[in-house]
């Protein structure tokens, strides 16, 4: 699974819970061909969003993830390496 | 009046569940469209059938039940009624006269299907025998400018729809509320329909759909068309932000740069998420009497102040 893949299962996760940052085209554009990483202190998640994100790298990736663990990851693209790691 | 069949569909779905993700995607399909005679039979059933459940799933039923039947509350008996794919109707089943007493709630769920908690939460907070809501989803997260399901293929014509196939002249009074994603579509359509007041809840505007990803080819010129053609009989509009939650203020005094709004807000709350924190801090009741109801903004006390 390619690192854009990994990205993309992220971003509609995040869309999912209803996270307006990454719906900003230039924001999410950006994101996913990796030029730009953010936080998930940024990203203004509340449980629903957290679980909807472990939801859609679950479907996607088959890589089961938690919400409490995403408390390990500052950035989206470090949690993004990590789920890439684990497919190989 | 419960949907016994989907009840027992949902505990049996619960029980094959084999990974937290799975059981999560269930628990948020019973948020957004769960009523709460519904959930409260999820929780029983749950509970009968002496299903084991996780920490954080023993911790979702504790809150639920707290949320349904806590300090006394009775859970509120709102039947389900889906009317085609993007809309449900929750009502007590009642006669005409008894709706004709009643408010309809037109609410608009934002980009996760929801009005900012599970449903049957929200439901929890406004009586039954008071309001009839028509809940509308959009899982396109197109802002409902692609249309309701079932009711048209674009916010006019499905307001429209809403006009032909609910009939808000059968009530009492009609308001238009929408979250987030569906804030704007909520101030829309309560322009269109002529009706006495619009809440907007962090809702997105022309800019937030403008610069998002899914906006970018969405025609906003008939908001502009609807404003212009009601000019001399607009809503009430009420748009709720947090004091410390920057985008949704810019969003809030955009709507105010467009029609009269009153800006509302929830001190001390950095987050998209509003109604949760008012919820949080025992204000929901009054907030929703005030908004939805025919309450005066000056009766919501310290947890609330006009911006």
């Amino acid at each position: 699974m390619d690192a854009r893949t990994i990205r993309q299962a992220i971003v509609d996760g995040l869309e999912a819970g209803g996270v307006g940052r990454i719906n900003e085209k230039r924001i999410r554009d950006a994101f996913l061909a990796g030029d730009v990483d953010l936080t998930l202190a940024e990203l203004d998640m509340d449980s629903l969003a957290r679980m909807e994100l472990c939801i859609a790298i679950e479907l996607s990736t088959g890589i089961s993830l938690v919400p409490e663990e995403l408390g390990r990851y500052r950035t989206l693209g470090e949690l993004a390496r990590e789920i890439e790691g684990r497919c190989r | 009046m419960i949907d016994r069949e989907w009840v027992g569909q949902v505990l049996d779905a619960l029980a094959r569940c084999a990974t937290q993700n799975q059981a999560n995607r269930l628990y948020i399909q019973i948020e957004v469209h769960a009523s709460p005679e519904e959930t409260a039979a999820i929780v029983d059933g749950v509970r009968a059938r002496r299903m084991t459940l996780d920490p954080l799933h023993q911790r979702w039923h504790a809150v639920m039940e707290h949320a349904l039947r806590g300090d006394g509350r009775t859970v509120q008996p709102y039947a389900r009624r889906p009317l085609c794919p993007g809309a449900s109707m929750y009502a007590a089943p009642a006669g005409e006269d008894a709706i004709a007493r009643r408010t309809l709630v037109i609410a608009f769920t934002g980009n996760a299907e929801r009005l900012m908690m599970p449903l049957a939460m929200f439901l929890q907070h406004c009586p039954a025998d008071a309001y009839d809501f028509l809940v509308l989803f959009d899982p396109t997260r197109r802002f409902y400018l692609g249309g309701v399901e079932g009711f048209g293929s674009d916010l006019p014509a499905s307001i429209a729809g809403i006009r032909e196939r609910v009939g808000p002249e059968r009530y009492r009074r009609a308001v238009a509320f929408g979250t987030s994603g569906g804030g704007l579509a909520a101030v829309w359509t309560a322009v269109e329909l002529g009706l006495p007041r619009a809440v907007s809840v962090g809702g997105a505007m022309q800019s937030t759909i403008a610069a998002s990803e899914r906006g970018q080819a969405l025609d906003l010129s008939g908001f502009g068309d609807a404003l212009a053609r009601h000019a001399h009989h607009l809503p009430e509009v009420f748009y709720l932000a947090g004091d410390g939650a920057e985008r949704d203020l810019r969003k809030g005094r955009e709507l105010q740069a467009v029609l009269p709004t009153t800006l509302l807000l929830v001190p001390g709350c950095t987050h998209h998420n509003t109604l949760f924190q008012v919820r949080e801090l025992g204000g929901l009741d009054r907030l929703l009497e005030v908004l939805l109801g025919e309450g005066r903004v000056g009766a919501l006390g310290s947890t609330v102040r006009v911006g």
